[in-house]
């Protein structure tokens, strides 16, 4: 602690605090904020996070610009009869959300999945559309054309609570099922079926996830997608949509707890990226701008427009996990100083200078809320194991804000926990006491009748909002940068759409590949690919193969299935070593002004490995 | 009394939380899992259904690896479980071959995986063959198996079959459960709901 405080504070007044980047991985739980009121304190605009540009971040923004709130990563499961599920596979996405969706099947909720792969859950789909990975906001389009042409549209909810149906009417007329079935690869009558059974089975619902993220035009996604839920008037309906509350706790969302106006208004100005992506940069719209991990590894390397020296990271392992991991490396070689606080000697902890055994959750006290799909309770959680020297995050932050006497801070974890649940009048210790949860009903309705937290208070089809900052107010699609259309040549060379970033049971991203009785379940990375296509390549289920993009070849394991389209191939991720999926991908190509990098849609080849 | 297993494809996702699960709670070792899931596809891109179909010992009623073991380490215990008496496997391997279920494992103690208390099953399944079995210990004590207790899914029911009020008794009458491999007349004690 003492020598990774010196070193932060050394850089700091060498080279000022925009020298060291403050990095993580993706967290969960009530304390998903602290880090960036530690960054902020700290003084370094460049506080950043893997998932960033690649979850989330877009797909918030649209909410927030649409509904005015996160609508969309809540679904009414429990009262919904119709489900579309786009692009998330919850069983290994969102356990918890996967037992309430089967238990509404079970019931007889309808299923719609919308997935290249045949998932766990789109087996159980009474309508499964196999997108061509990266096109699925002509999909969202051509669905929305069925609904509005055909008139199955809530009329009533759209009068009273939404503006922009004339324009959005206009848009849509380009995106016909035909058209959009040659664009998707689905079935015109899948797209036509799956839109009617959406607009006419109500309410229905939409659950998704960082697939919508992961495009060109990821804001533009996620809109589309949005506007199902909103022209059918399922937002804010029980069974539809419905906004997330985190009853009982400090609100983690707001400058007075990240304290983000304490940074001087030319350091904010610093922020790696922020020229090139506003949306993800700049203050506004998001309440946790960060740096652009792309131009965080070019700083590195190139000492442009200013070195970065240290890199401070809490969980995490950007040395697999962000696109062009050989660029990665090599900036996390170069990097003077690396501190990683981690569970696990991780590649990235292997590179690092110093590393902090961080504790696992059942080793904390925490707290969970509806934003981890408790559907209202707030839960306690009760540490019930410790190992050798770890502790959690927060205390590792309490113990080194005191070491660089950053004003402001908790003094530990407990101290934090105790913060954050001032609004129930006790103790954490004394909430633990009382029992596992705090009970906090859903609350459906109440932007239908105080209006939205958006600039017309409407749900804005339309988003003037955009149209000031510059970008297209209404959803539409163009073709991923590289593609089968847009990069006919390039295409003869790697003919396979590739969709990676999917989630496998068992496994986190980069984690877990180190603990036996998971390993055990799945031994090795996957590539799955259509069975016809691959006997015409003479591979067989088992064979090892070689997947090669433009950037990158990697090694994998056939899976030989039916559940895919013969020309897309999935693509494993969070692998190590030769079959890691980011050896693929190149992280120049970014989407306008938020920086996302594609990782649905891109060409590969495939071929058998030498026997 | 007789102890079966109804498992509803209806309802199981493939998330092998029973897999891992019953892993770590019977200790096996690396290659050995007494409970599996397996998928099955039919059909041709894009009409193609996928189930999922966890496999495990059946306990069945004809029980060809009991038939077969020539040190009666194997035999039928009064609850209706099939069980293998670990110090009399010889390791011969003959109710592997006989298993027509492919349920049993022999337990060649390769390196234990790193982290896993006993390694390898333990001491007493070194060189011996071993299964699934309905979690005894834990059926002896009231509970129910690992995977049963574990699977978010209400996909595994577990019960004695002999008892009208029971779950298992009310599935059986109701829904007409399929077994696996019934041309072979093994009747195993784990059925089927969704088999089609």
């Amino acid at each position: 602690m003492t020598i990774v405080a010196g070193k932060l504070n050394q850089f700091k007044s060498e080279s000022g605090p925009e020298s060291v980047v403050m990095a993580r991985g993706t967290n969960r739980g009530s304390w998903i904020r602290v880090f960036n009121r530690f960054a902020n304190l700290f003084g370094t605009p460049n506080w950043t996070e893997s998932g960033g540009a690649q979850c989330f971040t877009p797909r918030s923004i649209a909410q927030s610009l649409t509904f005015g709130g996160l609508a969309l990563e809540w679904p009414d499961l429990a009262n919904s009869e119709c489900i579309l599920v786009w692009g998330a596979n919850p069983p290994a996405t969102w356990p918890p959300k996967s037992k309430k969706l089967m238990a509404a099947r079970k019931r007889g909720a309808k299923l719609i999945v919308i997935d290249p792969v045949q998932s766990n859950i789109a087996a159980k789909a009474d309508l499964w559309l196999p997108v061509r990975p990266g096109s699925d906001a002509a999909l969202a389009l051509g669905m929305l054309h069925v609904i509005i042409g055909e008139r199955l549209y809530d009329r009533e909810y759209v009068e009273r609570y939404c503006v922009g149906l004339t324009e959005l009417t206009a848009r849509v007329r380009e995106y016909s099922p035909g058209k959009v079935a040659e664009i998707t690869w689905v079935e015109e009558r899948l797209i036509v079926e799956a839109a009617r059974l959406f607009a006419t089975t109500r309410p229905a619902c939409i659950e998704i996830a960082c697939t919508l993220d992961e495009v060109i035009d990821p804001i533009q996604l996620s809109r589309a997608v949005a506007l199902l839920a909103c022209v059918t008037g399922n937002i804010d309906v029980a069974g539809g949509n419905i906004f997330p509350h985190a009853a009982g706790q400090v609100s983690i969302d707001t400058n007075d707890f990240i304290l983000r106006d304490r940074m001087p208004v030319e350091l904010q100005a610093k922020r790696l990226g922020a020229d090139a992506y506003p949306l993800l940069s700049k203050n506004l719209p998001v309440n946790f701008p960060m740096a652009h991990w792309p131009a965080i590894l070019e700083a590195i390397l190139t000492g442009k427009p200013y070195p970065v020296r240290a890199i401070f990271l809490m969980g995490g392992n950007p040395a697999l996990s962000i696109a062009n991991s050989t660029r990665a490396q090599e900036a996390l070689r170069k990097v003077e100083f690396l501190a990683v606080a981690d569970l696990f000697m991780t590649k990235t902890a292997e590179m690092a200078d110093v590393v902090l055994p961080a504790s696992s959750w059942l080793e904390q006290n925490g707290l969970a809320d509806s934003s981890q799909a408790t559907y209202g309770p707030l839960r306690i959680r009760r540490k019930i194991a410790s190992v050798g020297e770890a502790v959690s995050d927060i205390e590792i932050m309490a113990r080194l804000a005191k070491k660089l006497k950053l004003p402001d801070f908790w003094d530990s974890e407990e101290d934090y926990l105790n913060y954050i649940v001032k609004p129930l009048n006790v103790t954490f210790e004394e909430l633990q006491a009382g029992g596992e949860s705090v009970p906090s009903p859903m609350i459906r309705g109440k932007h239908l009748q105080e209006g939205f937290r958006t600039p017309s208070r409407k749900i804005e089809l339309y988003s003037r909002r955009l149209e000031e900052w510059g970008y297209d107010p209404l959803p539409f699609y163009r073709e991923p940068h590289e593609s089968p259309y847009s990069t006919p040549e390039l295409a003869k060379q790697y003919p396979f759409v590739m969709t990676t970033g999917r989630r496998v049971v068992t496994y986190f991203h980069t984690g877990l590949r180190n603990v036996p009785a998971l390993r055990d379940v799945k031994p090795v990375p996957v590539l799955d690919i259509n069975a016809s296509t691959a006997r015409s390549l003479h591979i067989e289920d088992g064979d090892k193969v070689i997947v090669e993009s433009p950037y990158g070849r990697i090694s994998l394991v056939a899976r030989l299935t039916e559940g895919i389209h013969p020309r897309v191939v999935g693509v494993p991720h969070g692998w190590p070593g030769e079959s890691n999926d980011n050896l693929l991908m190149n992280n120049e190509v970014c989407s306008l002004g938020i920086g996302t990098t594609p990782l649905r849609g891109t060409l590969c080849n495939v071929r058998r490995a030498q026997r | 009394m007789k102890y079966v297993m109804v498992i509803d494809l209806n309802q199981c996702v493939g998330c092998d939380t029973c897999t891992v699960a019953c892993k770590l709670d019977n200790q096996t070792g690396s290659g050995i899992q007494w409970g599996r899931v397996i998928e099955e596809e039919s059909g041709r891109f894009p009409e193609v259904k996928k189930l999922y179909i966890p496999i495990l010992c059946m306990h069945c009623e004809e029980s060809e690896c009991l038939k077969v073991c020539p040190t009666k380490a194997t035999y039928r215990d009064p609850r209706g479980l099939v069980l293998i008496d670990y110090d009399k496997c010889m390791g011969c391997q003959y109710c592997m071959l006989a298993c027509p279920y492919m349920a049993r494992h022999f337990n060649e103690a390769r390196t234990p995986p790193p982290g896993v208390p006993g390694g390898a099953g333990g001491d007493s399944r070194k060189g011996v063959v071993e299964k699934c079995d309905f979690c005894e210990d834990r059926l002896s004590v009231g509970g129910l198996p690992r995977c049963v207790e574990v699977c978010s899914y209400d996909a595994r029911i577990f019960g004695d079959r002999d008892d009208p009020g029971s779950r298992v008794a009310k599935l059986l009458t109701e829904e007409k459960p399929e077994v696996l491999k019934p041309e072979g007349a093994y009747h195993p004690s784990v059925y089927y709901i969704g088999v089609k």
